[in-house]
């Protein structure tokens, strides 16, 4: 009898078993579709020219007050910069002597990177080493960077992985050898889209905690940040009048949780790009946070689908 | 990394794109649902945990709290008021663009950083850095403004004079534990007083939103520091 149970209970757990392999290959093989088969490797050079030109600017922007900025002849010494981040965010810069020479230098050489990013000339180390590069100056002088930083980073830091060269690539044009990455290889514009989907998802949900983005009247107050609001005309009545105030405010709020969301429902994905699209043009519009906008439609690249490349190399 | 069908770089990307999606999960959940209690509270421990590791190496994300949880106007700008023997050098100085009143001609010289509501688009663009650094200066230690009052001496003096200390603030605004303590031994030959001026926005009490014109600003200056240089 109690030979029989055991027979019964194993079988009962190789059936389990059974059934779980089955389970688990069937998600490795749809983990599989959704990295290795989905994506198409000629987005990866269209990032690397959008984000290799607002590189460039950002670079440039660093440059042009550098020595004011990450320099012991600026506004923050190195050592009270370290006493600041009590040593939590690395920088190579701390290795070196931060005399203006040194900084100058260290951003030519950011300024050189990001231009041969952007031509594709070796472009995965150019980005390894602009997100070094980047890393450490942002961790020179943290009180001027923001939220753009971060993208900036965390963008170049998944073009790494990315076969940037693919497509429009001086190197590959000079030496003649055409690309070979196929689909498998461009996996990290899931990365990429997760990133994206991350900060609309954390941007809107911040926003749901705040009681005047649930009460309506957000956008009131944005329009009187002076400092950044009011880069070209708008009419004053659209922040004057409490029902247009609150249509625009719901509107944002609601564009932002939709976002995350719609941009994974391959049916709803056009529409969200669109609006996502729209969203950043009207803040670009109305408001001054330099690239902030600009890496934001860049990064949305990462959701489209190109179907040249489907029919002519794929 | 070429990708082959069943090779080792499959696995590879496998577990970087697991380990950066599983940070940028943790990482980006809003303070405001991570932290207190219930099922979120698990998150926030994660994230306390990781952020420390993902610091050093440039892998942390953002509060993205654009304009949220509420947006924070913070029209403000920087005054530093020169007296002490030096000053007088600083008499013909021009003045910077976007500043707010004239320059007065007696002691002492005072200067103000833009008030950026004035500045044009095209030098908003180029000056992003400095509009953000206004904003935050007053965020951190005393030791931060420190350094912007000493550039500010070095812009004009180049290497003539040094700190000598900070004269404790009879407002107690700030923390002055960090702060340089006084040379009372050397002449004081300029002394600056720094301080952070913010247009605060007056509401309505009955809770209506004024037209620009009607909109009543409450000026705020706050002193952050009084340093003595010299040579």
């Amino acid at each position: 009898m109690a030979f029989r149970d055991g027979e019964v209970l194993a079988a009962k757990v190789r059936s389990v078993t059974s059934i779980v392999k089955r389970s688990l290959s069937a998600v490795d093989t749809a983990f599989d579709r959704f990295l290795f088969a989905s994506c198409q490797p000629v987005i990866g050079s269209m990032l690397r020219i959008a984000i290799g030109i607002l590189l460039c600017i950002y670079a440039y922007n660093w440059w042009l007050d550098g020595t004011h900025w990450f320099s012991d002849a600026g506004v923050l010494r190195g050592t009270t910069s370290s006493k600041l981040l009590n040593g939590e965010f690395k920088s190579l810069l701390v290795l070196l002597p931060q005399t203006p020479a040194v900084i100058q230098a260290g951003l030519l050489l950011l300024m050189t990177q990001s231009v041969l990013l952007l031509l594709g000339v070796w472009s995965r180390f150019q980005a390894a080493c602009v997100f070094v590069l980047l890393t450490s100056f942002q961790h020179r002088n943290v009180l001027i960077v923001d939220g753009q930083d971060t993208v900036m980073r965390w963008f170049v830091f998944i073009m790494i992985f990315l076969p940037l060269d693919h497509r429009w690539s001086l190197a590959r044009a000079i030496r003649g050898i055409p690309s070979l990455a196929t689909q498998a290889d461009a996996w990290a514009l899931r990365l990429l889209q997760v990133e994206m989907t991350a900060i609309y998802f954390s941007s809107a949900f911040t926003k749901v905690a705040g009681h005047t983005w649930r009460d309506g009247t957000a956008l009131f107050y944005v329009a009187r940040s002076d400092d950044v609001f009011g880069r070209f005309w708008l009419p004053d009545a659209l922040f004057e009048s409490p029902g247009i105030v609150k249509l625009c405010t719901w509107t944002v709020l609601a564009v932002e949780i939709f976002i995350p969301f719609g941009l994974w429902i391959p049916r709803l994905r056009p529409v969200a790009l669109m609006m996502a699209i729209a969203l950043h043009l009207a803040i670009e519009y109305s408001m001054n946070l330099f690239l902030f906008e600009w890496l934001m439609i860049a990064g949305l690249i990462s959701f489209i689908t190109v179907r040249y490349e489907a029919a002519t190399s794929e | 990394m070429r990708i082959h069908k069943s090779s080792a770089g499959r696995t590879t990307a496998k577990l970087i794109f697991a380990a950066c999606s599983v940070i940028i999960a943790i990482d980006t959940v809003p303070l405001a649902m991570s932290s207190g209690s219930g099922p979120f509270s698990f998150i926030h421990l994660m994230k306390s945990t990781i952020r420390p590791s993902l610091r050093p190496i440039g892998l942390w994300q953002a509060e993205w709290r654009l304009f949220a949880p509420d947006p924070v106007i913070s029209n403000c700008w920087w005054t530093i008021e020169a007296t002490g023997a030096m000053s007088k050098e600083l008499q013909n100085e021009p003045r910077p663009a976007g500043q707010q009143s004239p320059q007065r001609q007696e002691s002492p010289f005072s200067w103000n950083s833009p008030f950026w509501g004035e500045v044009g688009p095209a030098e908003k663009f180029f000056k992003r850095r400095h509009i953000a650094y206004s904003r935050r200066l007053s965020e951190f230690p005393v030791a931060v403004i420190e350094d912007f009052a000493d550039c500010w001496v070095r812009e004009r003096f180049g290497n003539r004079l040094h700190a000598l200390g900070n004269v404790p603030l009879e407002n107690g605004l700030i923390e002055n534990a960090t702060a340089d303590v006084l040379d009372d031994s050397e002449p004081c030959l300029l002394e600056l007083n720094v301080f952070r001026n913010e247009l605060k926005l007056a509401l309505p009490d009955d809770g209506s939103l004024p037209t620009r014109e009607e909109t009543v600003w409450l000026s705020v200056t706050e002193k952050y520091l009084r340093r003595r240089y010299g040579q």
